[in-house]
Order: structure tokens, then sequence, then C-alpha cells
């Protein structure tokens, strides 16, 4: 089925290239046939696509209304809020790349082309101005740690402890994206600042929160459940497996919809600071959409969790035990490094599906991106029936986010090793 | 054996343990200002009773539930900002409470969700589009204020297709959103005329659109007053607003306004005439304009009342509303009348006022307001 | 039992208790969670009484049921639910049957192919479902002509460019425009009870005859087309009963109207929009999960059957396919599950599947919780109900394979 491809010797281009087109395109009838329908079918999507695209459109709508699409109904003038994280993140990116990968002259020049196609656009149509600076100061901040990793890489006195540093730098950003957004310490006291309703949380901002929250939630409860199904107590074993067959049973828009209109009436009304002033049965939208998305990714990773763990041979653990090692030792130290690590591919699937899945959460009546442009496309009478131009932008967003997940988590596994033994 | 019933026993007293501490949760912390349930008679579905102007004073700001996709009525901004007729009802009610139009949280409610979030306390009031009903008075415990907008559902359909009423439409397609009473309607419609008809039911009004533009419906039924907008802006491309005709026929009544909770009936009131006072000022002529004018001579005992000023040197007319005397001045200085709201909102749309239901009763219209006294 | 010291520390070290004390906890506060969710929903006055009530709206898709607006919203709710289910069932297969073909095209050894393979595949897995969903049927299906300007098949003229120009079939079978695809199709008549019987007459016999020409090829090794034989068995049966019984079915044409298609079968754009959006999502995580099950069947094996001389197609059929199928069904059973679970989406382009007229009776009788539980487990039965078909699948598969 696979094409040979073995070049012998370097010929002159004109009858290498014929030799590859032989090879890869017009070897035998069927083959050719093969070639000629599907070229067909891409001159014509292409046309149909390019002229949509550069004729039809109009694009007005998503220039006109970018800020909504990437905060929502963020109160203006918030802003400030969003943007150490994203420079932080930034910076760490590139850290880490630098750090943990060696990248080949050509993966660099991919790597440097995607960015450039990535960034014109951006820097063309969204980022004007204050936003432009930062957008450009968060590249040269990513594009700085790559460097300065590369350097500092060359003294290796220095790797163990900016590994390290970069490391919690990660787990802080998280949480400091956090505080920024809701605030600190109570706004009455002279020190504390105040948060920005989360009501008001909107666009691809509230996408992106959305899945990291949930992603990094549901992660350990996933593995929790995962340990449980495969526990050797039947308690734990039964109910783990209940919960994630019934979760993996129904769509997430009911899960959604039941966290929206039928928690509340089971929530107690004791209150949680800063969460919940008002009582935990007043809580939030956005902190119960938050808690479904966990409970129903949990039930995916539980499951992925599970082919890991099943893969770890048995004799690993008696070789443990026979070392006198506890329960719980073995399983952080033996069990879970190679169930986790033979599973990266799928977790990242899974993680993929969920960030696309915030996308559903319209049917809660939050305001994440792809609601956001078809409000406008519904709600401003200038902009009515632009919803096309409206789904291939945002379409187009998710899609940047996504691919790059996928390739990061195929770089990864590359670093780690995976399916190498 | 001792062993055995020893750890039934300890098994049991977790249990116990368990739903005693999730028990007490319940009762548990009663301090914050009113806004936990009572433990009335129907903690899920049963209207909160309570002190909804307290509660809105105390938070400083109003909660407003509004649409965000409704063309002149409530949509959102580039800004991320709210705008449109029911939302000037929304920035008028801050205004007279708060003394400042701009105190409002806009919550954003799915037609499914907006009676359960009202009933439910998310809201102080429900603004969006929201027909009075006799069910959901009643039913869904709900408090309908003054009317602000007389709408009724009507058909679009395209001029080519020849079609001059309803009941040319047997072996129709018709495109319909869900979930409202427009689905209910448009059945009843059809059933009564005896016609056979094929609704195409979706979600929102974008593929909606799509779908009319396309021709795979023949009519588009909503409220007038969108489908005036929507043909308003029907595109140039497709044959402009001059391919498309709405029918004659209105097929049902619906008078859209403010909704409160049952039970508060200070907050109803606090509602309902704020929406009075800016009907009794266009009636009177005041305007955001010419307030001053109109504070500093009211000119007749009436205009004072609703002012909320002295007139030749009388007391100051209180109506025991609960909110300042002269929250009018507020209102009308912040956001307007009701003509000013009217008029940059719903004629942009392509729907002026003059000539229907919406003109002042003094025009023959059927906005009209019960006396400030 | 011994009161002894010893005895008593080993009470809380033996491991045995420890696992019934742990156990036993969580147990119990599972139960007393359980309780309390109970207690609490006992408060909501739940009840089902809704259902009977008439539903008062027309939906625009049913199969094989005739709910009208006068009906209760429990035949509503069926209709919906025979809707949901006819979408996944044609879906799974359309869509297996796409990731068999696009798993297989990437790993193809034409290089566009597998190219536009991967291209198809990164970009359907990477972007949400329903921004897909609009766009099939904003963008493809509604672009479609008006009915008037129905396309018609087979064509009354061909014509390429300005070169030719010629007249071709003036009758026509099929039509398709935005108000969906025309096909033909037909209706029963007296005699179709009778054929029935000859049917059924015919399964029975082209089963046996199966098994028996089964036997045969097993005992003598000849070749002896077990299932060419079911079908001629069955055919033949079925074509003398059809004759017999006076031909029971119409044929029946379909007409275009003013406003409709008369007569016939029809696939509304709507359905058929979402049917393609659900099978390329769908197919195209089928396709990775084929295309790694594929590599996974070593390599020897098509060079094995490379050398005893099957051809490519052969090679892919009967060797390497019924291998890799084994490791694919599972995966390929939660791609079926989230197809099902997926097609709740369909609310948004107008088809009125079970979540779509549960949303509409929840906003007509606020009956939120109840009409939830149902819903979910609606959804519950039919992922029980696929994930038993097709681990019973696997069990037979792995079974064979010994």
């Amino acid at each position: 089925m696979r094409g040979t491809t073995q070049i012998k010797a370097p010929a002159p281009f004109p009858r290498q290239a014929r030799r590859w087109a032989h090879d890869n395109l017009f070897g035998g009838v069927a083959n050719t046939l093969l070639t000629v329908v599907t070229s067909l079918f891409l001159v014509f999507a292409l046309y149909q696509i390019l002229r949509f695209v550069f004729v039809t459109a109009e694009w007005e709508v998503i220039e006109a209304n970018r800020r909504l699409f990437f905060l929502g109904r963020f109160p203006v003038g918030e802003e400030w809020r969003i943007w150490p994280p994203i420079l932080l993140v930034s910076a760490l990116a590139g850290l880490t790349v630098g750090l943990r990968t060696r990248l080949d002259l050509r993966s660099t020049i991919m790597m440097v082309l995607w960015l450039a196609v990535g960034l014109t656009p951006v820097f063309l149509f969204f980022a004007h101005g204050t936003v432009g600076i930062l957008t450009a100061a968060a590249v040269g901040l990513a594009a700085l740690g790559y460097i300065g990793a590369r350097i500092w890489l060359q003294d290796s006195r220095y790797v163990a402890l900016i590994g390290q540093l970069v490391l919690a730098s990660w787990l802080l950003t998280f949480p400091l994206a956090l505080v920024l957004l809701v605030g600190f310490g109570g706004a009455d006291t002279s020190l504390g600042i105040d948060g920005v309703d989360p009501s008001r949380w909107g666009g691809f901002h509230l996408n992106i929160l959305l899945a990291v929250v949930a992603i990094v939630a549901s992660f350990p409860l996933g593995v929790l459940l995962a340990l449980g199904r495969t526990s050797s107590f039947p308690v734990f074993r039964v109910a783990s497996t209940i919960y994630i067959e019934l979760i993996r049973g129904v769509p997430l828009i009911t899960i959604l919809l039941m966290a929206w209109l039928v928690l509340p009436d089971f929530l107690p009304s004791f209150s949680v600071p800063v969460l919940a002033p008002s009582g935990l049965d007043d809580i939030e939208l956005v902190y119960r959409v938050m808690v479904a998305l966990t409970l129903f990714s949990a039930a995916y990773v539980a499951e992925i969790v599970r082919g890991g763990l099943q893969a770890v041979p048995r004799g690993q653990i008696e070789a443990a035990q026979a070392l006198g090692m506890s329960t719980a030792r073995i399983l952080a130290l033996i069990v879970l490094p190679q169930a986790l690590r033979a599973v990266i591919p799928a977790l990242v699937g899974q993680f993929i599906s969920l960030f696309k899945d915030t996308s559903l959460v319209f049917i809660v009546g939050l305001t994440e991106m792809l609601r956001a442009g078809r409000a406008v496309a519904q709600g401003q009478i200038e902009f009515s029936g632009r919803e096309m131009e409206v789904l291939l932008f945002v379409g187009l967003v998710f899609w940047i986010v996504a691919f790059s997940m996928s390739r990061l988590s195929q770089q990864l596994e590359r670093n780690l090793g995976v399916g190498e033994r | 054996m001792r062993t055995r019933w020893l750890l039934i026993g300890i098994g049991l007293l977790a249990a116990i343990l368990a739903i005693a501490a999730v028990a007490c949760g319940d009762d548990d912390d009663d301090d914050d200002n009113g806004d936990t349930p009572a433990n009335g008679e129907e903690p899920a579905n049963g209207a909160q009773v309570g002190d909804t102007l307290g509660d809105v004073v105390a938070r400083g700001e109003l909660v407003c539930g509004v649409n965000d996709a409704v063309p002149g009525f409530g949509f959102l901004e580039a800004d991320g900002t709210s705008s449109g007729f029911d939302v000037d009802f929304c920035r008028a009610l801050a205004a007279a409470v708060l003394g400042d139009a701009d105190a409002v949280e806009y919550v954003i409610l799915t037609a499914a969700a907006r009676f359960e979030a009202l009933s439910s306390g998310q809201i102080d009031v429900l603004i969006r589009n929201t027909t009075w009903t006799l069910s959901r008075d009643a039913d869904l415990k709900a408090t309908f204020a003054t009317t602000t907008f007389y709408d009724g559902q009507g058909m679009m359909v395209r001029v080519a297709d020849g079609i001059s009423s309803i009941d040319d439409m047997a072996g129709t397609t018709v495109c319909v959103l869900q979930g409202t009473t427009t689905e209910l309607n448009l059945a009843d419609r059809f059933a009564s005329g005896g016609l056979d008809y094929t609704p195409l039911t979706f979600e929102e009004n974008g593929p909606l659109e799509a779908a009319f533009t396309a021709e795979a419906c023949d009519g588009w039924t909503s409220d007038k007053s969108q489908l005036a907008a929507r043909r308003f802006a029907y595109a140039e491309a497709d044959g402009g607003p001059e391919s498309l005709v709405i029918l004659d026929e209105t097929f049902s009544k619906e008078p859209l306004g403010p909704v409160t909770r049952d039970g508060d009936t200070q907050w109803s009131d606090i509602v309902n005439w704020v929406v009075i006072g800016m009907i009794t000022a266009d009636e009177k002529g005041i305007t955001s304009q010419n307030l001053a004018d109109f504070v500093a001579d009211p000119g007749n005992a009436e205009t004072a009342r609703l002012l909320g000023v002295s007139f030749e040197g009388g007391e100051i007319f209180d109506s025991n509303l609960g909110i300042d005397a002269d929250f009018m001045q507020d209102v009308i200085g912040q956001v307007g009348n009701y003509d000013e709201v009217y008029t940059k909102n719903i004629e942009p749309l392509g729907i002026p006022r003059a000539g229907t239901l919406n003109a002042s009763w003094l025009n023959g219209g059927l906005i009209y307001a019960p006396p400030t006294r | 039992m011994a009161g002894t010291t010893i005895g008593r520390l080993s009470l809380w070290r033996n491991v045995r208790v420890q696992r019934f004390v742990i156990q036993a906890a969580f147990a119990g506060a599972l139960a007393a969670f359980g309780y309390y969710l109970i207690d609490q929903a006992r408060d909501l006055e739940l009840g089902f009484d809704f259902l009977e009530g008439r539903a008062g709206f027309d939906i625009s898709h049913q199969f094989g049921t005739s709910y009208n607006r006068n009906d209760s919203r429990l035949d509503l709710y069926i209709a919906g639910i025979v809707n949901t289910i006819r979408l996944a069932g044609v879906g799974i297969v359309l869509a297996t049957l796409l990731g068999l073909a696009a798993g297989v095209a990437r790993l193809s050894g034409n290089w566009l192919v597998s190219r536009v393979a991967t291209v198809y595949v990164e970009t359907v897995r990477n972007t949400p479902l329903l921004v897909q969903i609009l766009f099939w049927y904003i963008a493809v299906f509604l672009q479609l002509p008006r009915i008037s300007e129905s396309i018609n098949f087979p064509p009354d003229r061909i014509s390429f460019l300005p070169f030719f120009d010629v007249p071709f079939i003036s009758f026509d079978l099929a039509f398709l425009s935005v108000r969906g695809l025309a096909l033909p199709w037909a209706t029963t008549n007296d005699g179709f009870s009778l054929w029935l019987i000859f049917l059924a007459v015919a399964a029975a016999a082209s089963i046996a005859v199966r098994f028996w020409r089964g036997r045969r090829q097993e005992r003598t090794g000849q070749p002896s087309y077990p299932n060419w034989w079911l079908l001629g068995t069955f055919a033949a049966i079925a074509l003398v009963g059809f004759a017999i019984a006076g031909g029971p079915l119409d044929p029946e044409r379909p007409v275009v109207g003013e406003r409709s298609y008369d007569g016939g079968i029809r696939l509304t754009a709507e359905f058929t929009a979402l049917l393609v959006a659900l099978v390329t999502y769908t197919g195209a995580f089928i396709a990775e999960i084929v295309r790694g099950s594929l590599q996974a069947v070593p390599k020897g094996q098509t060079e094995a059957s490379a050398a005893l001389g099957l051809s490519p197609f052969q090679r892919l059929g009967l060797v390497i396919l019924p291998q890799a199928l084994r490791i694919m069904i599972p995966p390929l059973t939660s791609q079926y599950l989230n197809l099902t679970k997926n097609s709740s989406l369909a609310v948004a382009i107008a088809f009125p599947e079970l979540v779509g007229v549960s949303r509409t009776i929840i906003n007509n009788t606020g009956q939120a919780i109840p009409m939830f539980a149902i819903v979910m487990a609606t959804y519950l039965l039919m992922s029980l109900a696929i994930s038993l078909v097709m681990n019973t699948f696997h069990w037979r598969l792995t079974r064979e394979g010994g």
C-alpha cells in the first residue's frame, strides 16, 4: 500500500520530479484516476472557498466587533487583568520550548514560518494601538525566552535550576490569572483589589478559561476515577464505574443544562468566600459550568488513564511489592508515570475535544466566542445575515489553537519517547 | 464475631455523621442580606418573596435580564455593552432606584431560561421581549408591568410568491423560532384555517434568516417588529426590502413589557411607575433636553408631581413608592421619555412610531399613562 | 477472639479490616449524598403528568411516526427519539465507511490523496462541531437552487461548455434543491402482506442454504460460495413471491410541485446537512482509529499476503482489515456513542430530535427537571444498546480469531 520512494542517486531535477510524480501520483490506471478526481475536487473546493473569502464575504463584521469576539462582555477599562498571564505564558512557552525540545534547523524554520503566517493577520486586523504593542511584547517575550533558554542550555550548571523555576512559574500562572480576574482580599480593605463579575467574562477569553480550568481540575479527578475503577475494592470499583458510564452515556449539553437549571436546587445555602459570597445555591453560572465541564471531562480522562493503567505490566507492581514499597508509593512512583506517559496522545486529544466543547456553553447563555459572534450577526442590524463570516473566523481561531495543541503534544511525545521502549 | 459488629457499627456511624453534616449545612448561615431563599413553601419553583428594592440598593446595582440578539430591543454592542429598547428600560429603572442609569448588570437570558432566572432570584427584573399571557402571569408566578411595546405575530413572505394572506399558504414551509409562543400561535393559526404546512423550527435567527433567504421556506413568522427590522435590513443582493412583504394579518397579540416576581408589590409598583412616568413625560413633552426648564417651572401640578418638585410653593408630592420623590428627573435626564427611547432604538429599524399601536393615545395609539396623582 | 494486646493491635493493622472500614465509610458517605439528593428532589414536586398534555405545535421531520399537534407531549417525544435514532443509525454506517476510506487514504501511496485526507482530518478534528454543522447547512446545502430550478436526474440534456449540448433522457427520477433531495419510492398495495410472507420464507430458506453451503465448503474444501447462494436463494424466492402477489409495490416518482415535492421520498436539506456534518466529523476520528489500527498490523502480514499473490484490494480486505478490526472496535464504539450524543446539536438547523423537542416542551411547561431526567435516561439506554451490540461483535471477533 505504501508507495516506495527510494531515490538511488541524485538525478537531474526534471527527471527526479518526473520519477516522484510517477511514484506518487500516476503509477497505474487506478492511481492516475484517483489523482485526477482528487485534483478536480480540490480545484472546485478551493475555488469556492477563495471566492467566498475574497469576493463574497464582508469581513467588516469581524473587525468592528473584534473586542466582542475575544473578550465578550468584559468591562471596558479592565483589560489590564488579561495581559500579565498572557505575557507570562508567552515567556514561559518560549523558555520551555527552548529548554525541553531539541529543535533542528528545519523545525525552527517551520515554527517561525507558522508563527509569521499566524501573526501577520493578527497585527493587520486585530492588534491596533495598545493591543498591538502588548501582542508584540508577548511575541518578543516568547522569542527572548526561547533564545535565552538555548543560550543557558549551553551552561549546564543552571539547567536544572531554571527548569524548576519554569515549572514553578507554570504552576503559578493559573492562580495569578484567576486572582487578577476574581480579585483578592476584598475590595474594602486597603490592599485588596476588586474582581470582575464572572458573568461579564466572555469571548475567546472565556473559552480558554473554561478549558484550562476543566483540564486542570478533571485530570486529577479522572486519575482518581481510573484508580477507583481498577481498584480491588468493590465499592470503589462499582461507584467509579457507575459514575463514568453515566457521564459518558449522556450528551454534554444535557449536563450543562442540568448545571444551569437544576444544580442550584441541590446546593446547600451556606456561603463560600470569593466564589459564592451570597450562598452556594446562588453561585455564579460560570463556576457551575466549570464544575459541569470538569465532571464531564473527568469521566473521559478516567477511561483513557484506565487504558494506560492496564498497559503497565503486572510484573512491575509485583517487583515493587517485593521491594516492600507501600501501595501509595507503587502508584505514585511506578504505575502512574508509566500509565500516564503511554496515554499522552489520547489525553491531549481529549483536552482538545474539551476545548472545542467550550463552544457549547452558549446553551446556558454564556457569551463565549461563537455565541458572541452569532449574537452580533443577529442582533446588530447592520451585520444582519453575516453568520458565515463569523463561523469561518471562529472556526479558524479554534483551529489554530487546537492544531497547535496537537502539534505540541506530538513534540512532547517525541521528547518523552512514547512508543519507544 | 465482635469484630464484624464493630465494623458494621463504624460504617453506620460514618453514614449517620455524613448525613448529619449535610443536614446541618442546610440551615447554616443566615446573615447575608436576604439572598438566601426563604424557607418558604416552595423552595425550588416558588417565588422568592423578598425585598427586591432593598437588595438592589444594598448591591448598588440592578440585575436586569435581557436579550443579546434582537435588533433594536436587546443586543450586544461592539464594546460588549448591551443596547436597545428593552435595555433602556433597565437603565431607566436603575436611574430611578439608584440615581445612575449605568448601575445595571445585564444577564443574558435565553427564551427558555428567563422565567427560571426570574423566579429563582437571579435577576431583579426581566425586560426581554416577554409577552404578557395568562399562564405566565398565573402559573409562572410573574407580574407584568405596563406594556412598553405592543407587538403582534405576523408572517413575512416573498412578493414573487404571490401570497396575499395566510389562507393562501396551504402546503408551504414556514420558518419559526423554537421554544416561544410564536411556535404555538403558528400551529393554532394554520389549524384554524384547516391548512397543511411544514414548520422549520430553528434555535436562532442566524440560520433561520439564511434558510429564508435561500428559499428553503416560504414564510417567516415572528413578531411584526422583528419582521419589519429584518425586512428593512434585507440585503439588496437578495432582492432588498421591496422583494418581501409582511402580510396584514396579525394572528396573535404580543404585549411586551417588564416582568417581576409575584409577591413583591413594592418592587412591581416601582417598575410599573417608571414606565408610566416615561409615558407621562412623553405626553407632557418633557424630554432629556428640556427637563431643566420643567424642573425650574413645572407649569402645572401633575408635572410637578411627576418630577417631584414643588409647585407654586406647595409641598412636594410623595407617593410613598419607596424611592426618592424626584426619581423621574433621573430617569428623564439620563435615559429620556418614552418617545426618545422609541425614536433612538426602534426608528432605525425602519418602524416609525406614528400610526402604529405604539403611538401615544393622543395620536390614536395605545400608549396611555394612568394619572400621576 | 482473644482480647490480647496483639489481637487488638492487629485489628487495625489487619488489611481486611482496613479495606472494610474504608469501603464502609465511602459507601456511607455515598449513601448520605444520595439521600441528600433524593431529599432535595422530593421538595421539587416532580411529576410526569405534563407528558399527557396536548403538545400544541408541529414538527418538520417524522419518520414512521404520525404525530400531530393534537397528540400528547409523549407522542412528540417519541417522534423525537425516532428522529434521533434514524439520524444516528444512518450516521454510524456512513461515518464508518467514510472513516475507513479516509484512514486508508491517509496511508495511500498516492501523495495527493494522502495529503487531502490529512488536511480533511486535521481541519475537521480541530474545529467545533457546531461551527461545522452550521457551515454545512448555510454554506453548502442552502446554496442549492430553489425548488422551481431543481436539478433533475437523469439530466434532460448533456452539455459541456460550448462544445456540445445534446438532449438526454427526459424521464426524471430524482430532484435536488434547497428543499431537499426527492427520490423515487414505492407505495404498498393489497398484495403486500402476502409478499411479506414470501420474504420471511425467503429469509429462512436462504439462511438454511448458506448453512448448508458453508458446511459443504468446510467438509470438502471446495469453494462453495455460501454468500452468493444466500443472495441467490433469497432473490429467487422474493421474486417469485413478488409475481404471485401481483406486484405488491407501486413505484412512485417524485414530481416538482409549486412549493414542495409530491410523491416519492424526500431527504430534506436540514437532515442531509446534519448527517453530512456528523458523518464527516465522526469520520475524521474514525479515520485516525483506522490508521492507527492498520499500522498496528505487522508489516510481515502484508508482505506475506503479497507473496501469496493477493491483489492490494484482497490484501486489505481479507488479511489486514480483519486483524485491524479487533483493535479498532473499542475506540470505534466510543465514536459511535459520540455521534449519537452529538446529534443533540441538531436543533441548530431545524431538525427536531429528542433534545430539540424536549427543550420546547420545557419552554411550554416549565418542567425542566423531569424532562431532563427522561432525556438523560433515553441517551443512557441508547448508549447501552450501542455498547452491547459492539461488545457482542467484538467478543465474537476475538473468539473467532481464537
